[in-house]
């Protein structure tokens, strides 16, 4: 078993597999970056770990590598919010969008999302201190 | 016996529980989308943070829809108004219209 295999921590999904990326290590498979590697199909499995078959990027990993390398940064519990912002700004721009502004658009709604949160706990520390 | 909620809602929240009345999913965009329409502007990332806390607090309920050449291969996520939703979204509507009932025979009686 490589060491791909070894460290792919694998969630079913319908048709698919999604790959934690900071449980990969793409070197073994002779990639470069692990930015490339969102999402994996199976084309083989077997309920042997062993005989688990990857291909990298299949059809459904559209992902930019800004995104993927975002997703790597990101605390676990923003990885769904930033496919939600993406997938949402994607569908609103349409495809010939360019990707820049995309970016830009994620990681200002991102920031805008993580400000408003913490403002919202520094203002119920100060009202609970003060009121 | 029936599950009360244990909180009135925030307007945001209200808005948002508002538009899944009736239908059976709905999907962030579209609730977005109508929000919008509605006047009401909102961060994608705070609605779903939003949308977040109403799950929690099972108020709706959710589920991955499967990715799509549309959004990049990016999944869409669909909610549903549960019934602790509804009864919650009834009790805060039953507030307000109560607040501004109060309001409006004010104006009437005690008005310039």
């Amino acid at each position: 078993m490589s060491n791909l295999s070894k460290n792919i921590v694998l969630e079913a999904r319908t048709g698919s597999l999604f790959v934690d990326l900071a449980a990969v290590e793409l070197k073994a498979a002779g990639t470069a970056s692990p930015a490339v590697a969102t999402t994996v199909t199976v084309v083989t499995t077997t309920t042997m770990m062993d005989q688990l078959q990857v291909v990298i990027g299949a059809p459904g990993a559209l992902f930019p590598r800004w995104l993927d390398l975002l997703r790597y940064f990101l605390p676990h519990e923003w990885r769904d919010l930033l496919e939600l912002v993406y997938g949402d700004i994607v569908e609103m721009k349409g495809k010939a969008c360019p990707d820049w502004v995309i970016f830009v658009a994620v990681v200002c709604d991102l920031a805008l999302t993580f400000i408003r949160q913490r403002w919202c706990l520094v203002w119920d520390l100060v009202r609970s201190f003060f009121f | 016996m029936t599950e009360k909620p244990n909180r009135s809602l925030t307007e945001l929240e209200t808005a948002l529980l508002s538009v899944l009345i009736g239908k059976e999913e709905r999907y962030g965009l579209e609730m977005r989308q109508e929000l919008g329409a509605q006047g009401r502007s909102i961060s994608i990332g705070g609605l779903y943070t939003t949308l977040d806390r109403l799950e929690k607090q099972r108020l709706v309920t959710s589920r991955w829809g499967d990715p799509t050449e549309a959004r990049h291969g990016a999944r869409r996520r669909y909610y549903r108004l549960t019934a602790l939703g509804e009864t919650a979204l009834r009790e805060t509507l039953d507030i307000y219209a109560r607040t501004l009932g109060r309001a409006r025979r004010r104006l009437v009686t005690e008005g310039a």
